[in-house]
């Protein structure tokens, strides 16, 4: 029999087809719902295949232009904020993992303290009302631009290279930041698109900062815009009197939500993905 | 590198003096605003006698909500309007409804400037104990002569702690809202029933509902209790219960004197409630999984229910979603014993108090007041621009052409709501419309406990203990489906069992503490 055919191929790949489609389930309820007409699901419930297509909480979400606006700011703060943090994470990160810097047990110790202690969010707040950033868009990007455990989940890779390529690279008259940018870099890449990973989601997930600072609707990003729009659905009641609420889709809007807020972070994964095959050192030092 | 490390190193230390000196530099200007606050207070108010021109300074108010698209348009109209009189810059910040009591609380606490927040009645003693609030008698005498003559007494001794007033109130129909709850009013007409007034109109409701329409509930919800307690037969208003989180077990009969504290379970009325729900449950009138049921509202809307909980603050809301599912469904408020007394059970919930971050608590106050002066200034912060963001048709307002309705100019009007002048839109439900002038009619009393607040500080133990029972013995009692006696019998023995005599102890001492404070008679 051919080995390609064998029983326990089948069954395997049955099983996992199965498995995938059951995992793929939620997601579409979450698409279905989106795309339903309110009354039907208040009639039947959710559905994989909607009664009745509404595009009405899709509308709602991207009624004039303060979800293209709130759009615009996530993707800003994501790409700057990445980039920047990405940058000063990785040259710490260099800097602390190579042994001839001096005093880098201290500077070790102040990036550590702060992931365990913190001073809490009034003191945090009220060092960002110093510096001014309030209803600033570098109030979304500033106080999130360092994150310790980052820092040593590079450095950790850092480690990991081999001296020895630094060395040469040394003896090839590279300066420390040569060696940092054309050889850590490049090496590190896997670890690079770690944190890369993580800082983007970051940026794109948070609200609380745009909760804390932000009061004009045009800085609004995207996810606290949608936090408002799902709090204002979930207190219709306390709000009833003021909220002129009664063209609001709740469960199709929920769903839709979901759905406008992971769509573009979604890309960023496979983009990210290729960097952690790529990039492995074996073979760079011989001998 | 040394040099560059020891460059790092100094930059370091320097950044670390700075921040701590930034921190000192906090407290030093939070005294500063604070003991200025004081002075520009008095400051200003010689220059008002002096008639000199203000000057302008900004005023910011945080409210709970979405902010309106034309908020900034009618703020500057405001300003402009306003120019003369109070000379202000007016910004108002939304919150999310969730989020804003905590973040009020942060930035008071973080020393952040702001001069009028949204309150409410469960934080007055907390924003009291924090200092997060100004006492206003001094700034009302100078400056609120409107606001004290718009507003009833009764509600500025809702906000008086020690003779000292802690907020502006709201004035909005507060008075026994649970007595009204909503029905479909098309389901009514259909079996030519009467209008619900009683319990005998509203059984006679429910009974023909639960017999002709075997797929709508008759009342979602598992309770007929204010039906009961309001009906002109029996205590003929809302009663006073309180202490629980799912359901009370301490009542004070406040037609009584003195006020004395009952365990609700024992008392009469709470048996006549028990079999009247035990019959509601045996006819089929509740829903079969009211204790579990999360989405009331939506059986509502979605038409598979003819009567539920809900007052005058729905009523718009309900209809217009139910129309969707419904089309020719209409929904009412119906109100229990309409003609009899009415009372004041709890104390006024929202009203606008002065920051103790404020620079301008006089402005503040000013502006607050030049608010409730007249219909022309209400209207123009609740309506905003004539003509661009509201029209005029009769006394009521209208969404001007091209505008979506659910995109007006909505502002959240809770620190300052003042229902005489309150308008209507043309677009309202009359249902609310007619709720709504019968609760401006209303001239309720004020009960001598509504702004008695209990406190269970001292029985935590016991109130735990009772709790569980009420949680699982006595909620399936009440709502009919357990219905023995020796149940009962049974209930008021654990009842006992869990300590509930220390905590009618505790509180009866409470009430006795206030109504000695209070003078009440």
């Amino acid at each position: 029999m051919d080995k390609r055919f064998s029983l326990f191929r089948i069954t395997n790949t049955i099983f996992l087809t199965v498995v995938s489609i059951l995992t793929l389930f939620p997601f579409l309820v979450v698409l279905a719902v989106s795309f339903s007409d309110e009354s039907s699901i208040a009639k039947n419930g959710f559905r994989l295949i909607p009664e009745k297509w509404s595009l009405g909480a899709y509308r709602l979400l991207f009624e004039g232009s303060v979800v293209f606006d709130a759009y615009r700011i996530s993707i800003i703060v994501t790409v700057a904020g990445t980039i920047i943090s990405v940058l000063i994470t990785s040259m710490l990160g260099y800097a602390l993992s190579r042994k001839s810097l001096k005093y880098r047990n201290v500077l070790n110790m102040i990036v550590y303290i702060p992931m365990i202690f913190s001073g809490g969010l009034v003191p945090f707040y009220m060092v960002l009302l110093k510096l001014h950033l309030k209803d600033n868009i570098l109030g979304l990007i500033l106080p999130m631009l360092f994150n310790p455990f980052f820092m040593f989940l590079i450095l950790n890779f850092f480690r990991g290279l081999p001296d020895a390529v630094i060395e040469s690279a040394k003896i090839d008259g590279a300066g420390e930041f040569r060696i940092y940018r054309s050889i850590v870099m490049r090496l590190a890449a896997p670890g690079i698109a770690t944190i890369t990973l993580f800082y983007a989601l970051n940026y794109w997930n948070e609200w609380n900062l745009a909760l804390l600072l932000i009061n004009d609707t045009r800085l609004y990003p995207l996810q606290y815009l949608l936090r408002m729009i799902l709090m204002r659905v979930s207190y219709v009641g306390q709000a009833a009197m003021n909220a002129n609420v009664s063209e609001i889709p709740a469960e199709s809007t929920k769903m839709a939500t979901v759905i406008v807020t992971i769509g573009p972070i979604m890309l960023v994964y496979p983009f990210v993905q290729k960097y952690f095959i790529k990039g492995i050192t074996i073979g760079a030092v011989k001998g | 590198m040394k040099k560059v490390i020891k460059l790092l190193c100094l930059a370091m230390a320097l950044t670390m003096l700075l921040t701590t000196l930034a921190g000192c530099g906090k407290d030093t200007s939070a005294e500063q605003s604070a003991a200025s606050s004081g002075q520009s207070a008095a400051s200003s108010a010689s220059a008002d006698n002096s008639a000199a021109k203000l000057q302008e300074v900004p005023v910011t108010i945080y409210v709970a909500g979405d902010r309106p698209k034309q908020q900034d348009e009618v703020l500057e109209a405001i300003n402009n309007a306003t120019k003369d009189e109070l000379n202000i810059n007016l910004k108002v910040n939304y919150i999310p409804w969730g989020d804003y009591v905590s973040q009020v609380k942060l930035k008071a606490s973080a020393g952040e400037e702001f001069d009028i927040f949204l309150s409410f009645f469960g934080e007055l003693s907390g924003n009291i104990a924090r200092k997060q609030c100004i006492s206003i008698n001094d700034l009302l005498d100078k400056y609120g002569a409107d606001l004290k003559q718009q507003i009833p007494q009764n509600l500025w001794d809702s906000l008086t702690v020690d003779g000292k007033i802690y907020g502006i109130p709201a004035v909005y129909a507060m008075t026994e809202m649970g007595r009204g709850f909503l029905v479909r009013k098309d389901l009514r007409e259909k079996y030519n029933l009467p209008e619900i007034t009683s319990l005998a109109t509203y059984e006679q409701f429910l009974d023909t509902i639960a017999k002709n329409e075997p797929d709508v509930i008759p009342c979602l919800g598992g309770d007929l209790s204010s039906a009961v307690v309001c009906d002109a037969g029996k205590i003929g208003h809302s009663i006073f219960t309180f202490g629980g989180d799912n359901m009370s077990y301490l009542y004070v009969d406040q037609d009584k004197r003195p006020l004395k504290v009952e365990n609700y379970v024992e008392t009469d009325l709470f048996k006549e409630i028990w079999k009247e729900d035990i019959k509601a449950y045996n006819n089929g009138w509740f829903e079969k999984d009211f204790l579990s049921d999360k989405d009331r509202d939506g059986k509502f809307i979605a038409g598979k229910a003819a009567s539920m909980g809900g007052d005058l603050y729905n009523i718009n809301d309900r209809e217009n979603q139910l129309k969707k599912n419904v089309p020719n469904g209409e929904v009412e408020l119906a109100i229990i014993n309409k003609g009899g007394k009415w009372i004041n059970i709890g104390p006024v919930n929202n009203f606008g108090m002065i920051s103790s971050t404020s620079k301008n608590p006089d402005r503040a106050v000013m502006f607050m007041n030049w608010l409730r002066k007249d219909q022309k200034n209400y209207d123009m912060y609740m309506l905003g621009i004539e003509g661009k963001t509201y029209k005029l048709n009769g006394e009521k307002a209208e969404v001007p052409e091209g505008t979506d309705p659910k995109d007006r100019y909505n502002p959240t009007p809770w620190f300052t709501m003042h229902f005489p002048y309150l308008r209507t839109w043309t677009t309202d439900s009359p249902a609310y419309t007619q709720a709504l002038d019968f609760w401006n009619s209303l001239k309720p009393e004020t009960a001598p406990l509504s702004t008695f607040s209990y406190s269970s500080e001292n029985v935590k133990a016991e109130k735990a203990a009772v709790e569980k029972v009420m949680t699982d013995e006595v909620i399936p009692l009440f709502f009919g489906a357990k219905q023995k006696d020796e149940d009962y019998d049974k209930v008021v023995k654990n009842l006992k069992a869990a300590g509930i005599q220390k905590i009618l102890d505790d509180t009866q001492k409470q009430i006795d503490d206030f109504v000695a404070k209070n003078n009440i008679k």
